[in-house]
């Protein structure tokens, strides 16, 4: 079932921040906000838990780690032991820059796949930003329109005490 | 107790634990009394980067933390005069070998380490940054300073650290001061923070403290790969004259105060710190600070001790005991400074 959307920009983060709050205590479902620039505390105003991103990129380092000293440690000390200087066949301080960079690589690769794959961001795809204005200077929040009790004349009235500056209805998918 | 009262309990019980207990023995005299002047002196330089970085990045978070860096640059000259005193009076123990009969040192070396000039030279960068520490007060004398002191710090560093080892040099060795200098300021800014916090409003609010705990997260990274950076060079090529500095260091007692080390000034830190809540907690951010200072002196205690601390290494009752004592004596200071400015 296609949902419909409901669109506000407003010019100034206070009047966004304001926005969300009120939008919340109507008892809306705040579907995403687009801003220009990160807003300190929005994440608290709208209410999403806390980002589960840091393990993503555990779970893709720890391995990486693991896996390039595993290696160094079987070609260096196992397989084919060569006497370099006389050092120790297990010399581990020359696998710290190596296991370093490689568990970066992993973890970078791995957490940015992860963004892409579960915010939908793929190649091809259009745009659901609702106001084109949000990669300029203003700042947008959507809400969900059915689902929850939604009196549109309360929301709207409240946003525009917010000074919302354009407002819209759209359906799920269309911008 | 209150945190003013507790520091000059300590300073003081220290004191005389010291005096009745017999300082580090003789031959260490000259090397404890280095650290006595260097350790609160890189705290009160550090809050000058701190306050300078603070005008040329027109930081906003850190205005709560002002006046706490303020008043540890305040104390700034007694800690400059244990050093100079420590320069002035030790200078044949300390910095002898270069003119010893026999020692194989470069013409050049020997001038530089010439002890007029070294005194000289030393002289110079404490009044050079006693002049500049109290005049940041806008991007260009912040600028200034920070120019200033990355020249200076390095060869101070030079000067009084590298050159108590006979014919040892390491390039990396003015910014690995540097990287101990300023995660310990941020240590002490995390301990002090929370110290003077009263029963009203505290002066970082969570989100401002875990900038803070970022930046001492960061910083202790920072630490440990400068660390690594000198210590990887010097091993992969085994040269002997570098090395021996190493082999000193990473054999016997003084092996399992090398470990400690890198542990309190990285792995503390680094794990302690990993989570959100831990960088906002009130309880767990000072106590990493407290860790990461008592390895702060440790470091430079690792620096300076082992050519006078005879076969083995020790880090005793009273080489503790000292530590404590430098601490809650800069701690007393500063906080005095820090009611002081809060009064007017």
């Amino acid at each position: 079932m296609n949902r419909t959307l409901f669109a506000a920009s407003f010019e100034r983060e206070e009047d966004l921040l304001a926005a969300v709050a009120e939008a919340r205590r109507l008892g809306c479902t705040v579907k995403d906000a687009y801003i220009p620039y990160p807003v300190h505390g929005l994440d608290e105003a709208m209410g999403i838990r806390p980002s589960r991103m840091g393990w993503a990129c555990f779970f893709f380092g720890a391995p990486a780690l693991a896996a390039a000293i595993f290696f160094q440690t079987w070609v260096a000390a196992i397989d084919w032991p060569i006497n370099i200087g006389g050092k120790s066949f297990f010399f581990w301080q020359a696998f710290v820059p190596v296991s370093f960079e490689f568990t970066v690589l992993c973890a970078g690769l791995g957490t940015v796949a992860t963004l892409l794959l579960t915010q939908g961001l793929l190649p091809l795809r259009r745009s659901a930003i609702p106001d084109m204005g949000a990669t300029n200077n203003r700042f947008v929040l959507v809400l969900v329109r059915s689902g929850t009790p939604f009196d549109a004349d309360e929301v709207m009235s409240a946003f525009l005490k917010c000074r919302a500056v354009e407002t819209k209805e759209f359906p799920e998918g269309a911008s | 107790m209150n945190p003013r009262r507790l520091l000059l309990v300590t300073s003081v019980l220290g004191a005389a634990a010291l005096i009745f207990g017999g300082f580090p023995e003789t031959r260490k005299l000259y090397p404890s009394l280095l650290l006595v002047g260097f350790f609160p002196l890189s705290l009160t330089l550090g809050a000058g980067v701190f306050i300078a970085i603070d005008y040329l990045t027109g930081a906003r978070w850190s205005a709560g933390l002002r006046p706490l860096a303020v008043a540890m640059t305040r104390c700034y000259w007694p800690a400059a005069l244990a050093l100079l005193a420590a320069l002035v009076l030790g200078h044949k123990e300390l910095y002898g070998w270069v003119h010893a009969t026999g020692a194989h040192v470069a013409p050049a070396q020997q001038a530089w380490l010439a002890p007029g000039f070294m005194l000289a030279r030393a002289a110079v960068y404490l009044a050079v940054w006693g002049g500049l520490l109290g005049r940041i007060r806008g991007q260009g004398s912040a600028a200034a300073f920070l120019v200033v002191f990355a020249v200076t710090v390095s060869l101070a560093g030079f000067d009084w650290f590298m050159a108590l080892e006979p014919g040892w040099a390491s390039t990396m060795f003015g910014v690995y001061i540097f990287a101990g200098l300023f995660l310990a300021t941020l240590s002490a800014l995390a301990v002090g923070t929370v110290m003077t916090d009263g029963a009203g409003e505290p002066a970082l609010n969570d989100d401002q403290l875990h900038c803070l705990g970022k930046l001492l997260f960061a910083f202790g990274t920072f630490w440990a790969y400068i660390w690594y950076c000198q210590y990887m060079l010097i091993w992969y090529t085994n040269i002997p004259e570098e090395i021996t500095y190493f082999l000193r260091r990473h054999s016997g007692g003084w092996a399992v105060l090398s470990i400690t080390n890198v542990g309190l000034n990285w792995l503390v830190p680094f794990l302690a710190l990993l989570p959100q809540w831990t960088k906002t907690s009130r309880k767990i951010l000072p106590r990493v600070g407290l860790a990461v200072l008592a390895g702060h002196w440790l470091d430079l205690y690792i620096m300076a001790l082992p050519r006078f601390s005879g076969a083995g290494a020790s880090f005793g009752v009273r080489e503790g005991l000292l530590f404590l004592w430098v601490a809650a004596a800069f701690g007393t200071l500063a906080l005095r400074q820090f009611n002081r400015l809060r009064e007017r």
